[in-house]
């Protein structure tokens, strides 16, 4: 069952490989190919978020109101959905389909590399076309570094340390641009879910970072290309919010809890978001530098 | 018992959590990777085994221990004084002749020295030196091979007073097997993972840079190099003046000992244990599990072969008495006769097959009678990737079941 998704994968890379003769441009093309495909899922899961979070407003009177009756909580919510059109699991199903192409991406780079015995034994009979044998094992040297171990030495040079900063550094630049607006709760605190969410833009790129220290090169360099599509992705689609991530000021009359910038998403004017969050903006106001500065004068 | 609608509302939250905040899904994605998907762990070769002495003692190299079993009764080996005698730890236990490293994995088979020392060599490179009687280390915490990357998988190979190693890092290196000095170091254009072949003062090592290679054994030299297509993770065999050698162009080549390909012969799938050349007829397998026996004095004419197995089949086919036997992937122990590839029938009329508990992909050992080794009739082992059966003993005749090794 899983070789449906890993032949065709490993017969790529290793086409691409015959191609360009280079494992590791062979990698970047075949990671960005996926990510294109996967891409409408990409697209049906943001739209689907930003739909979920436009009835957010409304979702939360609806647990105000049914606070003592969860069965019809549900209910409405579910009424409240069918009035949008929006599928609930709309955002979420769209992730779960890609893991497995991701995890099929993951092994199919460890099989093609082939490091050890077992992986070499294990990619015959893989090649779904013809004509690749004499490819077999694809070069897994590049730049003195050898693809298939860590990064660390003495199996390859100091320099190859640089990879799993690299993974960190565009781990975390993803997780900051894609990130939601942090939404606060009426006392002007970030609320727990947000606050999960802000800790893991942290925690993510540090463990993804760690994890490429006993990671083979390839897997990091895939890392780093997806990584680099995710941010490209977002950034033409305006939904990057570099804004946020250079720490820029935001401008006069935003709140430190929302997102200023070209990537904010616009709410329609009858939505009842826009009132509250006003409110909401006014009660993080003083938590700007600038207010906060005042008093220590 | 939860209502439904409840049911579903707890779902609905859990999947509206996850679509807002697709961070803390992508953590878990991540998360998922990083345990399920990870680097493959060390355990990736199978066990380097080897027969030492006339007592046949089965030296094992797995992961982090070397071992040394008794072919009688597949316990580990006792280690005994100048007497004779069992020596006995603080507790009154015997002490056995087990070597565990922590920090390291062997794969390779250590190589046994003219001086009655073992030579072991860890994945990562570290030599340690073994006095075989009693067991101990020599040299401590090893001896790191100077100057050289890449890991060992392929086993050891001694020879007047040198030990040669193939490296993944592309090298082949011959070692002083006095002070464990780097000789010679010649290079290939990809990793070597088989045990080199020593005939007359000339080394043929199989690199899976597609080329197989011939040099002088005393000083590393280059004899002559030949393009056989394909990856070769296994040495040559060597009979009757010729070399003979698999390899993943789906060919078995037949080479005379000056690098001219004298025949080939198409197989259905990659090649890649060492054929086995008994009486002029050579029994090699395939990836996809077929076994093939073609006439050497005949230009590689196909004798018979047959589909043997439904999986890879990776260890060289053991030619013993009236059969050939064949291990694969699918964790069976095939009995074929040797005439016409067909399955041995047992005595009570279905086909002679052994399952165990892991795939099979180390070289099947026989086990004679002799002097010194106290067996009624020929053993053949097993080795297996489990670790409750690394090593499974069976009668040759029959395959009866005598004893299992495990290393837990």
């Amino acid at each position: 069952m899983w070789d449906l998704i890993l032949n065709p994968f490993v017969t790529v890379i290793t086409v691409l490989y015959s191609i360009f003769g280079n494992v590791v441009v062979a990698i970047i093309i075949f990671t960005i190919l996926v990510r294109l495909l996967m891409y409408p899922l990409n697209i049906q899961q943001m739209r689907s978020s930003k739909a979920m979070q436009a009835l957010q407003p409304e979702l939360k009177k609806l647990q105000e109101k049914y606070k003592n009756d969860r069965e019809k909580l549900a209910q409405e919510q579910m009424a409240l959905y069918r009035q949008h059109g929006i599928n609930p699991l709309g955002g979420c199903l769209p992730l779960l389909i890609q893991f497995p192409i991701w995890i099929g991406l993951y092994q199919a780079i460890n099989h093609a590399l082939a490091a050890t015995p077992l992986q070499l034994i294990d990619l015959g009979g893989r090649f779904l076309v013809g004509g690749l044998d004499h490819l077999v094992p694809l070069n897994n040297v590049w730049l003195g570094m050898d693809l298939t171990q860590p990064p660390t030495p003495p199996t390859n040079p100091v320099f190859a340390l640089a990879l799993p900063l690299l993974v960190l550094v565009t781990t975390w630049v993803q997780s900051k641009l894609i990130t939601p607006p942090t939404p606060s709760g009426e006392d002007g605190q970030p609320n727990q879910a947000a606050a999960m969410t802000q800790s893991m833009t942290t925690i993510m790129p540090i463990m993804m970072g760690f994890f490429s220290l006993s990671f083979s090169v390839g897997l990091s360099i895939y890392f780093v290309v997806s990584n680099l599509f995710t941010i490209a992705q977002y950034s033409l689609q305006g939904q990057a919010d570099w804004r946020r991530l250079l720490r820029l000021k935001k401008p006069d009359g935003e709140g430190a809890d929302t997102v200023s910038g070209t990537a904010r998403p616009k709410k329609p004017a009858d939505s009842p978001a826009r009132p509250e969050k006003k409110a909401a903006d006014k009660t993080t106001q003083p938590k700007s530098k600038t207010q906060r500065a005042k008093p220590a004068k | 018992m939860i209502p439904f609608p409840i049911l579903r509302s707890n779902v609905l939250n859990i999947v509206k959590f996850l679509s807002r905040h697709r961070l803390i899904g992508a953590a878990i994605l991540s998360v998922v990777l990083a345990a399920g998907c990870g680097p493959a762990p060390l355990g990736t070769s199978w066990a380097g085994l080897r027969v030492i002495g006339e007592e046949q003692h089965i030296l094992v190299a797995f992961n982090d221990r070397l071992a040394l079993v008794d072919p009688v009764d597949g316990k580990t080996v006792k280690l005994r004084n100048q007497e004779g005698e069992i020596r006995l730890d603080d507790q009154g236990n015997p002490r056995l002749w087990e070597i565990k490293q922590n920090a390291n994995q062997f794969f390779a088979a250590p190589a046994p020295l003219d001086d009655g020392r073992l030579l072991a060599v860890t994945y990562n490179q570290v030599l340690y030196t073994i006095d075989l009687p009693t067991a101990r280390v020599e040299n401590g915490s090893g001896t790191p091979i100077p100057n050289h990357n890449g890991h060992i998988v392929a086993d050891l190979l001694e020879g007047d007073g040198l030990v040669y190693a193939g490296l993944s890092s592309k090298n082949l290196l011959a070692l002083d097997a006095e002070d464990l000095s780097v000789v010679w170091t010649a290079q290939t254009e990809h990793g070597i993972w088989s045990k080199p072949l020593l005939v007359d003062d000339v080394l043929y090592a199989a690199s899976l840079d597609h080329y197989l290679y011939a040099l002088d054994a005393r000083t590393g030299d280059l004899l002559w190099k030949l393009d056989i297509e394909g990856a070769a993770p296994s040495a040559p065999a060597y009979a009757n003046g010729r070399l003979y050698i698999g390899s993943f162009a789906r060919k078995i080549f037949e080479i005379s000992r000056q690098g001219q390909i004298l025949n080939t012969y198409d197989t259905v799938d990659w090649v890649w244990g060492a054929p086995a050349v008994v009486d002029g007829i050579l029994y090699a397998a395939d990836l996809v599990g077929n076994v093939y026996a073609l006439d050497t004095t005949d230009g590689l004419r196909e004798i018979w072969r047959v589909k043997a197995s439904e999986m890879s089949i990776r260890p060289t086919p053991l030619v013993a008495g009236d059969y050939v036997l064949v291990a694969s992937r699918d964790q069976r122990l095939y009995w074929l006769k040797r005439s016409d590839g067909s399955m041995v029938m047992d005595n009570e009329g279905r086909p002679l097959l052994r399952e165990m508990q892991g795939p099979i992909f180390s070289d099947i050992l026989l086990i004679e009678p002799n002097e010194k080794t106290d067996i009624p009739g020929p053993y053949v082992i097993v080795s297996t990737l489990s670790p409750g059966q690394i090593l499974v003993a069976y009668t040759l005749e029959q395959g009866r079941f005598l004893w299992t090794y495990s290393m837990q």
